[in-house]
């Protein structure tokens, strides 16, 4: 109960503090090390909520083959701190209003009593294997093969996308 | 492998919550378009945090499932979305997006 | 054989598409292989159906072949079904029989034309619609085929669209037969209020029970569908048309302005002959109007001087006997006349083509003359033909004409039997007339049509010499008086048995058919003799004394331009209906569409392009306010579920 709570703790402190970083730090470099930050404290928790599979593709596919592009595009564009951080307009404050507004209702929702009645009280055990490679697997292979296969053409057409767009003379 | 947790879910939703709201902000407030990605992604991470959670409260795989699709979504997303940015970066040397006003009616 | 009744119609279709898509890119060769090939093959196919069904007892002679289901809607079912009975049998073979014999003769006049293909694709979709109207077994299918007629006459009529007077006589055929189309239309409408359905079976089947001998709704469906057969078959008032399509192709005025599409109208009552049993006085009308148009069209033709216009005149003056025929309920004896005037006036359409064709094109008769010697062949069949239509003993004409005039004389009176014979006088007189002027006398060639006078190749002169053959013994399947003579009549006789049980009149016509064989014998006589008056004053007035018919011109000034000049129909179509709508469309195009129609499609266009302005002040271009407007809606959707 005291490990798993201080884990807990942990890392929403580090996937907060990092969430902040990504947003108001000036260096862009420094923005993707906080994200990196962010997606690691997000496997943690995975880790603690028996997903162990989805903590493993976390660590993989976000903090590593998306974070890599992320920086491979920062280097090629050595884009300079911006100046000045923020957006003009009128934008920015109606915008931080917005998400303030958001953040209202979604905790409304969450604390709503259908809600809180289920995430308050004692989380239910759950089966051994749970959230494992072969649990995924099992579902994955039956229930969502035409999804699953439909991804495949899906980042089959991002891969040519993306060598389109980005080649340096069009045709 | 699996410790037992007994912190109630709620804290994960509000956790996630929080980390949402972080990301909208970021997407409004930032100017360079590469943060406004990074800041989507955020958005993304929160919105898989709350489905596991979600998913361990019903023992259901389904919520493992959904954030499958949607960690395959966002790689093809940001490929797609950073040779965007790239072209836009080579055609208009700027990578902010209130420099950029082609739509304006 | 009656297994293959669906490639009748079929044949000429293949055929027509094949040089239709090759037009121009074939060999002339081919062309005519195709063109005259399927129709030729549709023929002997025909002449099997027939040969199959006469193994049939004459009561079960009847055959229906589906093809398939074309307009299932409601109450309204619409198969494409093929029907071969002994009325679309004869008209069948018809169509293509003497079809074949024009497409051949058509390779020989038409060869030197540059559009060759063109031309032989329009004339096989001609015979493939013809068929189609014969054959249907229903109004639907049947107006199918009655409007693919009318567009390959326009087309035809139109084929030297290059000069402004085909242009326009093919427009005009088009427009008049609009009107008749819009008869057959409203027709076709009211039969289907009554019966719900179009099918012929049912229709004729049930038509004693559901209508009353000469209710209104019987009238008028009998009257409407009679617009419909003026317009196609030229009858008055609707006849203007059919002088004016002259200018199409000569083969052509012979195959559809002669031979078959205007005997679409006397079919089309044939095959309704029930429903205008049933509409005495839609029958009457028809007897006038058929009666009237006989004299009318007549009296035209005698002074004519474009050979080709003579005929045409001639054909109303005929079509007005097969009316005449129907109007007083003799429906076998119209068709009679129907088949035997196909084959002579189609005889001497192509005669007057080989004349036209050896003169280089030369149409007027007042540049003929004398030339007997030089078109032997044409000359010896053209006065097959002009004996044939004149009604002289044994010719074709004479039988059927006379059968006519004998039932005009039995079922509608002697006034009606008087304008026929006079309508036989004068149809002998014009034609002799247009004889004498064309092959005999002296020679009033120019001098270059004589430098290019020369008979027609075979495959000119040999059409001609069949269709002479079938002028001649035409008639014999129809001999009055002999006991087993009336083959025609006998062969139809399933077809017409109904009208017997409908209407008493024509049984009593029936028995009076025996006991009247003095009377008969006694009008032959007479209309013999009145159409040997009319040659003898022929022969007066265009071989002894050239200078009489200029005497009598003067004599009879007001009278001569009258008739000279068509009574001046044409010029009043032309101010008293085309002028006025012409006038008030103009009107409406300047003021009503313009104004309205314009204005109110330019208007919704300006405030469209207003509103749309100020909504584009909405697109700001920032990528920002689009997000913050997303977020906006999150906001909405958010509050609509988290306070639901």
């Amino acid at each position: 109960m005291l490990i798993s709570a201080f884990l807990f703790a942990m890392f929403a402190g580090i996937a907060i503090g990092c969430s902040l970083g990504v947003i108001f730090h000036r260096n862009p470099v420094h923005c993707a090390l906080m994200l990196v930050g962010v997606l690691l404290s997000v496997s943690g928790l995975f880790i603690l909520l028996n997903a162990s599979f989805l903590a493993a593709l976390q660590v993989l596919v976000y903090a590593g083959a998306i974070m890599v592009l992320f920086l491979f595009v920062l280097m090629l564009l050595n884009l300079k701190g911006e100046n000045p951080l923020l957006t003009r307009g009128a934008a920015k404050g109606f915008g931080i209003l917005f998400a303030i507004v958001v953040f209202v209702e979604l905790l409304w929702t969450v604390l709503s009593p259908q809600v809180e009645a289920g995430s308050m009280g004692a989380v239910p055990t759950v089966p051994r294997g749970f959230g494992s490679p072969a649990a995924i697997g099992r579902v994955l292979y039956t229930v969502w093969l035409y999804p699953f296969e439909i991804t495949s053409i899906l980042l089959l057409i991002a891969v040519i996308g993306a060598v389109v767009l980005a080649k340096r003379k069009f045709g | 492998m699996t410790p037992a947790p007994i912190i109630p879910l709620v804290y994960y939703q509000v956790l996630a919550a929080i980390i949402f709201t972080i990301g909208v902000v970021g997407v409004l407030v930032r100017r360079s378009a590469l943060i406004i990605f990074m800041s989507i992604e955020l958005m993304l991470n929160a919105v898989n945090l709350s489905f596991v959670a979600f998913s361990r409260q019903h023992g259901s795989m389904d919520g493992h499932i959904f954030v499958f699709f949607v960690m395959a979504v966002a790689a093809a997303e940001v490929a797609v979305g950073l040779a965007i940015l790239v072209a836009i970066f080579r055609n208009r040397d700027t990578a902010n997006v209130d420099d950029v006003r082609l739509l304006r009616g | 054989m009656l297994d293959y009744l669906g490639w009748i119609p079929a044949l000429p279709l293949i055929g027509a598409i094949v040089n239709g898509l090759g037009a121009g890119r074939l060999p002339r060769k081919a062309v005519s292989a195709i063109g005259t090939g399927t129709v030729g093959l549709a023929f002997v196919i025909a002449l099997g159906c027939f040969q199959a069904l006469l193994q049939f007892p004459p009561d079960q002679r009847y055959h229906l072949e589906q093809a398939f289901s074309w307009v299932d809607s409601g109450d309204l079912s619409v198969p494409v079904r093929l029907l071969l009975d002994p009325l679309s049998m004869v008209m069948v073979l018809i169509v293509t029989g003497v079809g074949f014999l024009i497409h051949v003769y058509s390779t020989g006049y038409m060869g030197h034309e540059k559009a060759y293909g063109r031309y032989f694709a329009y004339l096989n979709l001609f015979t493939f619609s013809m068929l189609v109207l014969v054959m249907a077994d229903n109004f639907l299918l049947m107006f199918f085929g009655w409007e693919g007629v009318g567009l390959c006459s326009y087309l035809l009529i139109g084929y030297w669209y290059q000069r402004p007077s085909a242009a326009s006589a093919g427009k005009k055929a088009f427009v008049v037969n609009r009107i008749g189309d819009w008869g057959f239309m409203i027709g076709m409408f009211l039969i289907f209020v009554s019966f719900t359905t179009l099918d012929f079976g049912r229709v004729f089947a049930e038509a004693p029970s559901r209508l009353m001998p000469g209710s209104t709704m019987a009238t008028a469906i009998a009257l409407f569908l009679f617009i419909g057969a003026t317009g196609k078959s030229a009858q008055i008032p609707l006849y203007v048309w059919l002088p004016d399509a002259m200018e199409g192709p000569t083969p052509v005025s012979a195959l559809i302005h002669a031979a078959t599409m205007v005997t679409a109208g006397v079919y089309m009552i044939a095959r309704c002959h029930i429903l205008y049993t049933l509409a005495p006085a839609a029958l009457m009308v028809v007897a006038v109007v058929g009666a009237a148009t006989a004299l009318f069209a007549a009296t035209i033709g005698l002074l004519q001087k474009d050979i080709k216009r003579v005929l045409a005149y001639s054909t109303v003056s005929q079509l007005g006997y097969m009316f005449l025929a129907m109007g007083v309920g003799a429906f076998a004896s119209g068709i009679f006349h129907l088949m035997t005037h196909a084959f002579f006036k189609a005889l001497l359409f192509l005669g007057s083509g080989s004349v036209i064709h050896a003169l280089s094109g030369e149409q007027d008769m007042d540049r003929m003359g004398g030339l007997k010697s030089a078109l032997p062949k044409t000359h010896v069949t053209m006065l097959i033909a002009t004996l044939a239509i004149a009604g002289i003993f044994p010719f074709a004409g004479f039988f059927s004409k006379d059968e006519i005039l004998f039932h005009a004389w039995e079922s509608g009176g002697p006034i009606l039997w008087a304008v026929g014979v006079i309508g036989a006088f004068l149809t002998a007189f014009y034609m002799f007339r247009l004889y004498f002027m064309t092959f005999h006398g002296p020679s009033r060639l120019t001098e270059e049509a004589k430098h290019h006078l020369h008979e027609s190749p075979n495959s000119m002169t040999i059409p001609l010499m069949i269709l002479a053959v079938l002028s001649v013994v035409g008639g014999f399947i129809q001999i009055p008086l002999v006991e087993g003579g009336q083959r025609l009549s006998e062969f139809l006789a399933p077809v017409f048995a109904d009208v017997t049980h409908v209407a008493g009149g024509a049984a009593a016509a029936h028995g009076a058919e025996h006991g009247g064989s003095g009377l008969e014998i006694a009008l032959m006589v007479i209309s013999l003799a009145v159409a040997a008056a009319g040659i003898f004053l022929a022969y007066r007035f265009y071989m002894v004394d050239p200078a009489a018919p200029k005497r009598l011109a003067e004599q009879m000034r007001g009278l001569y331009r009258l008739v000279f000049n068509k009574y001046w129909v044409d010029e009043v179509y032309n101010d008293k209906i085309v002028e006025p709508i012409r006038r008030g469309s103009i009107a409406l195009w300047q003021k009503f569409d313009a104004a309205v129609i314009d204005g109110a499609v330019n208007g919704v266009g300006r405030q469209i392009e207003r509103g749309a302005a100020l909504l584009r002040q909405a697109q700001t271009g920032s990528v920002q306010v689009y997000a913050m407007v997303i977020t906006l809606g999150l906001v909405v959707v958010f509050g609509y579920l988290a306070l639901r």
